[in-house]
């Protein structure tokens, strides 16, 4: 497989995600292709987001307090933060589904294939 | 005269072993959503190293990470087959259709099955421009389930095709295998759970039994059929059967 790990701006990636082996892998993925990673566990993280903006969030769908559908509509309701591409990823198979009701931009099932997830980060970054 | 029944042990008994089954439904659910959180790890390190593989122009060792992400693969299709498995028996599958060229979705599943094997060729001769109301990732994963069987099933016969052709109302699509063959009167058993083929020639192949299993469920939704016609040794005939949407149905 390979991987286009020269991007002449580096665009910053946040995900949030309550799983720790979810976040150090998806940092190692987006570092290796070429991208600034912000990996937290704290979805109230994404509540407050100041200035530089990420350019694309992935957000997990079954968060322990606040849900990732709830995160996601108070994003999409906020005017400093509702053109951020939010990307929701969650194991459950219904997570289509799930997207289109809270507003996300895409979607992304785990387990999933590194091509596709940068695939989608390219997509919204250029 | 009155006889009475007491029957407040057997409204007991009953109570508990519904109990027990929505129990063990909830596990396997809650299990194979668990399972995946791991698997994502495990699937992504092993995609980065094979990229730093390549990139440092050490092909065999990238190669050997390309047959560990395939086995992963495998195992992810393991846990999906279980985790559907318990929506298809609780009647809970949920499809999200929408207006669709049934060719998009044979082709990338074509596709993806095409990229896990070289010893096999998947072609394909489709009728132009039709449209079904379907859930495309759900049709997306019957055809994905063919395709993996002919591959599976074919250790000799290389080639794999899907034909398909149009009658007035339907769009009938043929996946068809050079393989080892279904005996005759397994051919409605292959699409109830957990049935598997034994023999000997069979027995070598791994599998838990219901992804033909879910793939019908699947086909039934959609208001469609499924059935396999086979001659031992020579090969199989898998024909998925779906209604058109018609140009005048189509909003």
């Amino acid at each position: 497989m390979k991987i286009n790990t020269t991007l002449t701006r580096k665009k910053v990636i946040m995900v949030v995600d309550d799983n720790q082996g979810i976040l150090d892998v998806m940092k190692l993925m987006l570092e290796h292709a070429g991208y600034i990673a912000k990996v937290t566990k704290n979805g109230n993280d994404v509540r407050d987001l100041k200035s530089p903006l990420p350019d694309v969030i992935f957000l997990d769908i079954m968060l322990s307090g606040t849900s990732g559908i709830e995160l996601c509509k108070v994003l999409k309701s906020n005017k400093d933060t509702q053109n951020i591409p939010l990307i929701m990823f969650s194991a459950n198979g219904d997570i289509a589904h799930i997207t289109e009701k809270c507003g996300a931009d895409g979607f992304l099932g785990k387990p999933f294939q590194m091509k596709d997830m940068l695939a989608i980060v390219e997509k919204f970054t250029t | 005269m009155f006889f009475g029944y007491d029957v407040t042990e057997q409204v007991g008994n009953r109570q508990k072993l519904e109990d027990a089954a929505v129990a063990k439904e909830e596990f396997l659910s809650m299990a194979s959503h668990e399972m995946r959180t791991p698997v994502t790890s495990i699937k992504g390190y092993t995609q980065v190293l094979e990229s730093k593989f390549m990139q440092a122009q050490d092909t065999s060792s990238a190669l050997l990470l390309s047959k560990l992400d395939e086995q992963i693969d495998n195992l992810t299709s393991l846990i999906t087959d279980l985790f559907d498995d318990t929506k298809v028996k609780e009647g809970k599958m949920v499809l999200h259709c929408e207006n669709l060229d049934i060719n998009s979705v044979v082709t990338d599943a074509i596709t993806e099955v095409q990229y896990t094997t070289t010893d096999h060729k998947i072609t394909s001769i489709l009728a132009p421009h039709v449209t079904v109301y379907a859930d495309r990732a759900r049709l997306k994963q019957v055809f994905v389930n063919l395709l993996t069987n002919a591959v599976k099933y074919s250790p000799k016969g290389k080639k794999i095709t899907v034909i398909s052709n149009i009658t007035q109302d339907f769009v009938i699509l043929n996946v068809e295998d050079f393989g080892l063959g279904i005996p005759e009167n397994e051919y409605a058993l292959i699409f109830t759970r957990f049935y598997r083929i034994h023999g000997k020639k069979f027995d070598t192949f791994p599998g838990l039994g219901l992804g033909l299993y879910i793939a019908a469920d699947i086909i039934h939704r959609h208001k469609g059929t499924i059935h396999v016609e086979s001659a031992m040794g020579k090969g199989s005939v898998f024909s998925v059967t779906l209604p058109i949407k018609k140009k005048y149905q189509i909003k």
